[in-house]
């Protein structure tokens, strides 16, 4: 095959070789190096490019699958979020009702240690007043007692220089027939 | 020596009260003084009035703060004679300043305060 190229390649070459040779070009080395290229393309085509597209379609698969990995890496991170800030509300609302409970158990709290205190300043008063009402009493009575002792000293003073044997016997006969009751 | 007990001289120092014994009273002061006793005289003295009275001898003192007159004594006299149901019954008179009026009467069973002290003293302790 290649001798019959040659011949034709010579062939046309001779025809046109005033024309190529005017234009500075070797007829022979273009044919040359044009089988060549036609080898090395054969040769690239047969053994190379096979295993390069081979390559490039696994690349191409690698890429189209990292393309599809990161999208669903993406879907799942736009998902995550959603999850996220679907958690944050309910988080907060959560946080909310705590709050709120929270505000609502002290103020209970605070309702009853305000009741507790008040109730403790009434007990307080109110045995304050039943200390003053007792001590008052006390006072009466000691005083009364008191009064009592000055009237009955007095009352023997006076006695003691007043009553005379005439008087005496009076009261003897008073006491005689007190014990006869 | 034998040691009799306070009530065993009582009835005994009675029986012979009775029996109009004087060396009694002597003799229980020795007695009494021997066995170094003499802290219960008093008591001694109690217990005669009792066994007097447990025979109907009744012995009351009377403490008054003037001297009383017959007819005082004699009131008194008829008062313990209803009470005690005997005739036997002995006076011995006491003038206590301390009483300011009225009469105090004790026997060897009950004491009776007809004074005015009394009156005075449960006045001072009267409650509310």
């Amino acid at each position: 095959m290649f001798p019959g190229i040659i011949n034709f390649a010579s062939t046309e070459a001779g025809e046109k070789s005033d024309l190529l040779g005017s234009l500075g070009i070797n007829v022979q080395l273009l044919v040359l190096q044009t089988i060549a290229f036609l080898i090395l393309l054969f040769i690239l085509s047969k053994f190379v490019f096979p295993v390069l597209t081979s390559m490039l379609e696994k690349r191409e698969k690698l890429i189209e699958d990292s393309v599809r990995v990161a999208q669903d890496a993406e879907k799942n991170a736009e998902k995550t979020q959603d999850e996220v800030a679907k958690l944050i509300k309910e988080a907060r609302k959560e946080a909310d009702a705590v709050i709120s409970g929270a505000k609502s158990e002290a103020s209970k709290i605070v309702d009853n240690a305000d009741k507790k205190s008040r109730e403790r300043a009434e007990r307080i008063v109110a045995d304050a007043e039943e200390e003053i009402n007792k001590n008052i009493t006390d006072a009466k009575n000691s005083l009364r007692q008191e009064t009592l002792e000055l009237v009955a000293e007095a009352t023997g003073m006076v006695i003691g220089k007043t009553i005379d044997a005439k008087i005496d016997k009076q009261i003897i006969k008073s006491a005689i027939s007190e014990s006869e009751k | 020596m034998v040691n009799f007990s306070r009530r065993e001289l009582a009835n005994y120092a009675a029986d012979q009260i009775l029996a109009k014994n004087k060396e009694i009273v002597n003799q229980l002061a020795s007695y009494l003084h021997e066995t170094s006793r003499t802290k219960e005289a008093n008591l001694l003295v109690r217990d005669i009035n009792s066994a007097l009275a447990d025979r109907g001898f009744i012995s009351a003192e009377v403490s008054s703060q003037h001297e009383l007159d017959d007819t005082t004594r004699n009131e008194l006299k008829t008062l313990l004679s209803k009470r005690y149901k005997t005739n036997d019954i002995s006076i011995n008179e006491l003038i206590d300043l301390n009483l300011l009026g009225g009469v105090k009467i004790r026997t060897a069973h009950e004491e009776f305060d007809g004074s005015l002290r009394r009156k005075i003293n449960r006045l001072k302790v009267t409650k509310a």
